[in-house]
């Protein structure tokens, strides 16, 4: 049995999103033609072939293309060929 | 973000090109400061072109700068720009304005008058009707009311009877209606029978002065003496009236057709004539559909 702290046992029973308390970001994969990612940080790289967010996500396809952009979401659209680590 | 994209339309937008090698930086930078951009594109690894709000162009040449990237301002759209292109075109805005107002001028006012229905009056002494209201070829609209110019008409003049204005655009057409008289009876006052024009067999009679000479179901020819103008009775003498009566008779009208002697008739002859047509929705059944 895994053993929780405190502080994951009390964020457990309240039931948050986990990408809030950890704070990490959420995507959502659309067909092979859309990306929505909530709670990026940054852009990190921005190529025809890569971007990369934030340190961790990054997405690889061709023809890549930010269709919107905010503070909190970024929506990628293109041909989306794999989403690494 | 369609209506905050139209909204941004109309206050102005400029299309950006950026260059630099820290183009993520200026992403970011944007992000943090709030300038809104959208529709961005990536030419190639460095260059990348998006939309931002006019007033938003100085702050980004700011972060350009922190963030050492060369921008360029390839496109302006937007009510601004449209106004300070026509800014060099004052005749154009200046004739556009007159000629606005030439038209708004030139509908408040009627411009032609038409009458119709006037049978026994003529067109002039209409026209002069109406311009003794004040009711002429280019007079204001609003200085007209029907409802007034209808009723002075219909006290100083007895024939008219109705009067109907209706407005098409900047034309008035007016319905006349007059009075008609009652046809006058030239035997009104002579004391006189009713003589059948036509032979039949009576249908109905009823007499309003005068005596009945033939009653319902009696065959009369032409000629025959239908009502008298006389009313005796036992207690006075003889009375002369003008006979008044209605009087239904069945009759018959002759008329003559000339029909020829030879007629033609079509006949099936047997023969085929084939002909050919292009359906296209029976095409399209033969296709797959994916």
């Amino acid at each position: 049995m895994k053993k929780y702290s405190v502080r994951e046992s009390f964020e457990k029973a309240l039931e948050i999103p986990i990408e809030l308390l950890k704070n990490v970001p959420r995507a959502t994969i659309i067909g092979d033609e859309c990306v929505l990612v909530e709670n990026y940080k940054a852009i990190v790289e921005y190529e025809k072939n890569l971007i990369r967010l934030s340190n961790n996500l990054s997405i690889l396809g061709e023809d890549l293309n930010v269709a919107e952009i905010t503070s909190d979401e970024i929506i990628i659209n293109g041909k989306i060929k794999s989403i690494e680590f | 973000m369609f209506l905050l994209k139209s909204f941004n339309y109309l206050k102005g937008y400029i299309v950006v090109r950026a260059e630099g090698f820290f183009i993520e930086r200026l992403m970011n930078l944007c992000q943090i400061r709030n300038l809104k951009t959208w529709d961005t594109k990536i030419w190639c690894s460095g260059i990348i072109e998006f939309k931002i709000n006019s007033w938003d162009y100085e702050r980004l040449l700011e972060i350009a700068k922190i963030t050492r990237c060369n921008i360029e301002k390839i496109n302006q759209r937007g009510a601004v720009s449209v106004a300070k292109r026509y800014s060099k075109r004052k005749v154009f805005a200046v004739m556009l304005s007159v000629i606005c107002v030439i038209i708004s001028l030139i509908n408040k006012r009627f411009w032609n008058i038409e009458i119709q229905g006037n049978q026994d009056i003529s067109l002039s002494e209409i026209y002069k009707e109406l311009e003794k209201e004040n009711f002429k070829k280019g007079v204001l609209k609003d200085e007209i009311d029907f409802a007034n110019v209808k009723s002075n008409i219909y006290q100083r003049r007895d024939d008219i009877l109705w009067l109907g204005f209706s407005v098409k655009g900047n034309t008035v057409i007016v319905d006349v209606v007059e009075r008609k008289n009652p046809e006058e009876d030239p035997y009104k006052n002579k004391p006189c029978n009713i003589i059948s024009e036509k032979d039949g067999i009576i249908e109905s009679i009823y007499v309003k002065e005068g005596s009945a000479n033939v009653e319902k179901g009696d065959a009369i020819y032409k000629g025959d003496l239908l009502v008298k103008g006389t009313i005796s009775s036992e207690y006075s003498e003889d009375r002369y009236v003008s006979a008044n009566a209605e009087i239904m008779i069945k009759t018959w009208y002759e008329g003559k057709v000339a029909i020829p002697y030879e007629k033609s008739l079509l006949i099936k002859s047997g023969n085929r004539h084939n002909t050919y047509k292009l359906s296209v929705r029976k095409l399209c059944d033969k296709f797959v559909k994916y």
